[in-house]
């Protein structure tokens, strides 16, 4: 009998709950069926035909996409491997520029908020526009960096750094250009450092610790869920990276294919002649279990650096 | 009775737009979408075609037509090129029935070569409404601002004109370009402040041309263009030229190299004389530059003046698979292609696919003429070739010639010399590409 009546108040209690999770998460539910879920599961039957754009009737090829991929295609395998040394150094270089500037910013200084707005101004101007601003800077007779460096007698004037003209030197500084685009990170940063109760230094001054072990022994550990969080997010961003890219490389890699990041590789194949959108799909899945792969080494990681428990008392 | 009421509003809001969508009077719309520089351009024309047969024709522009027809929406009239149109087949009606059963429509009246390109396996998917072909393209005045010296050096007497002409040689080219190249410093701190020439270093364009007229192919024939025949003794002179045009000392360089060509050095800059190949679709932005220029046909290998070598292509329209109004579509393509259509392209700024061109063009209006050299125009089109018919040839020229040719192009960390060990690596990869595509 009490079994009966648990189980109508249970089938009550889920009809009623039901009802809300249906009103508040239906039209995210939708959304993410429409949006998400169906481009996944049609990229994937995509990936195992020969479709291009143009077909209306591909054929069904099996894992053919995917096994030329990984065994035959020299350019999947070097854009692979840019858009990972892009994402690492340039990762790298992000997360260290946001957390310091952040640090700078989350100083008490007169005008801070002033000083907070210009440096995020930058990160609203689209990067196409970025790109290109960076292209005259970077011009190895006209540039303004060069001209610099010329006149501070860094650099021999015959013989001035190519930066994106050579082949050798043009994804170094499309990483060093995108180690700019810390703008989102950096505010990530100084809202965990605006968490840290600032008594908690003036204890450590006390006790005469050094502002290198307060940013070791406070710092870094109260912010490194955050950190944790900007690893992802700049791991991420590195791999997709594509608008920079696509500037500095002219839509193609350029040059010698040495701006080709994977991003690119993938549009141009499916968007170029000859329009192969099965085999753009077949690497996107690819690139989708690396980067999968990428975020649990991350997850594994996060255990050594990641203090979860916190308890400031 | 709230209920019923904020339903039927729902429905009246999600209605509005649908209706609105819909033609209203019943008329028929024929639908064509076209490239964002093309906007308005056409609209004299559709009006034209609307007056006589009734059939509205609605244009939008800057439409990505792949994704048009990726998700089903594509126009009835379909934008093609005989360069894409081997790929774009499964999306285009075939015409040639149409063509047959028509009266007043003859594929002969098309130049061959176009036609040729867009038909396959006998089929024709589209018509041309303009070409594209090679030509040298010049600056009159810097021509005339380095005239004394271009006579010296050409051997001209003051009455002959210092402008490029019909029987230039590359070695007549060259001299020009070297006298129009203007520099300060002393070798070899040389610093360039004009060019002879300009340089397409990331298009194929220029270079293959150079190829052809040398003799060479990129693919070797008969083999079903499959393997590459680059590193010929054509091929390696083609590009020695290619690359001592801007590698070259002084004397002998006259284009910008990789490095130069990155500050701003262009014909549409004004601070460059020639360009051999280029696009007559930059035609309107030399003309609202006000840039004096003309063309002539281009110079030819010292040993061979009737090379033929220059690139010939065409813009051109066909018809949805999924058109409901084939017929329709078809008048107007008619229309187009044929000779008012033609005739109205070049008031349009660009010039029809139809063999008596020229004729239609001295039919009309001396201040409707352009005054560029038509003769030359049509004497570059005779001598032009249409480019190999392969699915996958823009992609082994963009992702394996060009990126590989590029390192001949400039000095410093990365950079090629040897024309031969890279025109060596551009043949291994090219014929490994395709061994791996089709199976060797």
């Amino acid at each position: 009998m009490a079994s009966k009546a648990m189980h109508l108040s249970f089938k009550k209690n889920f009809h009623r709950n039901y009802k809300y999770f249906l009103m508040f998460g239906g039209i995210a539910i939708l959304g993410f069926g429409l949006f998400y879920l169906y481009p996944i599961i049609r990229t994937f039957v995509l990936s195992l035909t020969d479709k291009t754009i143009f077909d209306t009737d591909p054929n069904y090829v099996g894992w053919a996409n995917y096994l030329y991929a990984l065994k035959s295609d020299p350019l999947f395998a070097k854009s692979i491997q840019q858009s990972l040394v892009f994402a690492l150094i340039s990762g790298a270089l992000v997360l260290v520029t946001s957390l310091v500037l952040a640090m700078l910013l989350n100083s008490r200084v007169k005008f801070i908020g002033v000083f907070r707005t210009i440096y995020f101004l930058p990160f609203i101007i689209p990067s196409f526009a970025v790109g290109a601003v960076y292209k005259n800077l970077f011009n190895p007779t006209t540039g303004l960096i060069n001209n610099l460096l010329t006149a501070l007698n860094l650099i021999d004037i015959n013989n001035p750094p190519l930066w994106y003209i050579s082949p050798d030197s043009a994804l170094m500084t499309m990483i060093v250009i995108s180690s700019f685009g810390f703008g989102v990170k950096m505010l990530v940063f100084l809202a965990a450092l605006q968490g840290i109760p600032s008594e908690l230094y003036e204890v450590a001054e006390i006790e005469g610790a050094s502002k290198t072990q307060q940013f070791f022994k406070i710092t870094l550990p109260l912010i490194s869920p955050m950190l944790f969080f900007n690893v992802i997010l700049i791991t991420i961003d590195g791999l997709r990276a594509f608008s920079l890219a696509f500037v500095m490389g002219n839509g193609q890699g350029w040059p010698s294919n040495s701006t080709l990041l994977f991003p690119i590789y993938m549009f141009m194949t499916a968007f170029n002649m000859p329009f192969r959108l099965g085999y753009a799909a077949a690497m996107a899945y690819i690139f989708f279990l690396i980067i999968l792969a990428l975020t649990g080494i991350h997850f594994l990681m996060s255990k050594f650096y990641v203090q979860k428990d916190i308890t400031i008392s | 009775m709230k209920r019923p009421l904020l339903l039927l509003s729902l429905i009246s809001i999600l209605t509005l737009p649908v209706l609105a969508a819909c033609d209203n009077n019943g008329d028929k719309t024929l639908r064509i979408a076209l490239d964002i520089e093309d906007e308005g351009r056409y609209d004299e024309l559709f009006a034209i075609f609307t007056e006589r047969t009734g059939i509205a024709v609605s244009a939008t522009y800057g439409q990505d037509i792949g994704k048009l027809i990726g998700t089903k929406d594509e126009p009835d009239i379909i934008k093609t090129s005989t360069v894409v149109v081997t790929s774009m087949t499964p999306s285009l009606l075939d015409l040639t029935t149409l063509i047959n059963e028509d009266e007043e429509i003859d594929t002969d009246n098309y130049i061959d070569s176009l036609m040729d390109a867009l038909t396959i396996d006998g089929k024709v998917y589209a018509l041309p409404t303009s070409l594209n072909t090679s030509l040298l393209y010049y600056n009159k005045a810097l021509f005339d601002a380095s005239a004394d010296d271009l006579r010296d050096v050409l051997g001209l007497t003051q009455s002959e004109s210092v402008y490029p002409q019909a029987d230039w040689t590359y070695d007549d080219y060259q001299a020009a370009g070297v006298v129009l190249s203007k520099f300060t410093g002393e070798t070899p701190n040389v610093t360039y402040t004009s060019f002879g020439a300009e340089a397409q270093l990331n298009w194929w364009g220029e270079w293959l041309v150079y190829v052809q007229q040398m003799g060479g192919t990129f693919y070797a024939p008969d083999s079903n263009n499959r393997v590459c025949a680059i590193n010929s003794p054509e091929g390696i002179a083609a590009t020695q030229f290619f690359r001592d045009k801007s590698m070259g000392g002084v004397g002998t360089k006259f284009a910008p190299d990789a490095i130069e060509s990155a500050s701003s050095y262009s014909f549409l800059g004004g601070n460059v004389a020639m360009i051999f190949g280029g696009h007559m679709g930059d035609w309107f932005s030399y003309d609202a530059l006000g840039i004096d220029w003309d063309i002539q046909v281009l110079p030819k290998p010292v040993d061979r003046p009737s090379a033929k070598g220059g690139e010939i292509s065409a813009d051109a329209f066909g018809i949805s698979v999924r058109s409901k109004q084939v017929s329709e579509a078809f008048s107007f393509l008619k229309m187009w292609t044929g000779s008012e259509g033609a005739t109205k392209m070049y008031e349009f700024g660009k010039v029809g696919a139809l063999k008596n061109m020229q004729d239609l063009i001295e039919a009309l209006p001396e201040e409707q003429q352009k005054d560029i050299n038509t003769d030359a125009l049509f004497d570059a089109i005779e001598e032009a070739v249409t480019l190999p018919r392969e699915r996958d040839f823009s992609k082994v020229m963009r992702e394996i010639v060009m990126a590989e040719l590029y390192k001949l192009m400039y000095t410093g960390r990365g950079s090629e010399t040897d024309v031969t060990i890279v025109l060596n690596r551009i043949k291994t990869q090219v014929d490994q590409y395709y061994a791996t595509l089709y199976g060797s």
